[in-house]
């Protein structure tokens, strides 16, 4: 079962900043890791992390640094900020609505008489 | 054979023509490109059938300028209009620079003896036509020398935009200065009636003749379509 595209577009910022808060990772690493916890189930075009890990710079809730692997190999890493860690504390309490909200509806509804 | 790094080469620059991805943008993908490749090749893929899966993993050329865009665009313009904002500046230095030049060099015609308006005239937009050409490619060098000169790309990376800006506001100001300054020999106050003529002549066959050559230069600048790999 693939996660349909709107789905996988609006978790992006949840998923990246909950990994980047975990400690600093680069772009290679953070879609392994998505793959992974989700069995596969959750595809990006691995291209498409890039510009939001951007953005969430630009919107300076997280920072990045060039910097040379133990391999030697120069990677781009990205570090959540204070305001980062905020907005994620956010995004967690409106996915635990959304998420109660459903279950809710979804759980057998309780007999009436 | 298939040669891998001159296939990255390749994908690399085709990246580049997408204009929305800067080079800081193209090396971290090419980071994942080539981690993405070697972790392929442990799996028995050859280099070639690597390349080709992590490629499509990364998506096609289309769609990431078309992501990176969106998350470039402010970034775009304010380039652009830094861009022409030196152009015009530049223009207008060029203007004030060949044209102090080319009023010293018909000067120096009259007082030497040549007294035909026609003549001055020639002088005047010949030298300042040389003049241009000569600083055009006498700043192309010197540009080049410090570009090439290690550490040079790293210290402007770290300029702001509008720190750029203010640096070419500075040298246009210095430069529009100085060749406003009279030197007696040269740019005397009351100039003869043919060497008034002849300037006239020189700023007329300017201001036609630039923009046609600069027109002529765009066409021929402009950039090939994007295509795909």
């Amino acid at each position: 079962m693939a996660i349909s595209k709107d789905l996988v577009a609006a978790s992006a910022t949840p998923l990246v900043l909950s990994i980047l808060s975990k400690g600093e990772n680069y772009g290679y690493a953070i879609i392994k890791r998505v793959r992974e916890l989700s069995n596969g189930q959750m595809q990006w075009t691995d291209g498409m992390l890039y510009p939001v890990l951007h953005r969430l710079e630009e919107q300076k809730l997280i920072q990045s640094k060039w910097r040379e692997s133990e391999t030697g190999r120069k990677r781009k890493y990205y570090k959540i900020k204070k305001e980062g860690t905020k907005v994620l504390k956010e995004q967690q309490n409106q996915w635990k609505v959304v998420y109660s909200t459903l279950r809710q509806l979804w759980e057998k509804e309780p007999c009436l008489i | 054979m298939f040669d891998l790094n001159e296939q990255i080469i390749k994908w690399r620059s085709n990246l580049a023509q997408s204009q929305t991805l800067g080079s800081s943008d193209i090396d971290e993908l090419e980071s994942h490109l080539r981690e993405e490749i070697e972790s392929l090749k442990c799996l028995k893929l050859s280099d070639e059938e690597a390349f080709l899966v992590s490629t499509y993993r990364l998506g096609d050329t289309a769609r990431l300028s078309d992501e990176y865009a969106k998350i470039n665009r402010g970034k775009r313009f304010r380039q652009n209009v830094s861009w022409m904002i030196t152009g015009i500046l530049t223009y207008l230095l060029a203007t004030h620079f060949t044209t102090a030049i080319s009023k010293d060099c018909v000067l120096l015609a009259a007082n030497s003896g040549i007294t035909g308006h026609r003549s001055l005239g020639f002088i005047g937009f010949g030298s300042q036509i040389l003049t241009l050409i000569t600083t055009f490619f006498l700043g192309y060098f010197i540009c080049r020398l410090i570009i090439q000169r290690p550490g040079f790309k790293k210290q402007i990376k770290q300029l702001t935009t509008r720190m750029r800006l203010l640096t070419v506001l500075l040298v246009f100001l210095i430069m529009t200065v100085v060749c406003r300054i009279p030197v007696p020999a040269f740019r005397p106050m009351n100039i003869q009636v043919n060497v008034t003529q002849a300037l006239t002549y020189t700023k007329f066959l300017w201001s036609v003749l630039l923009p046609v050559i600069l027109v002529m230069v765009l066409i021929n600048l402009r950039k090939p379509n994007l295509h795909e790999v």
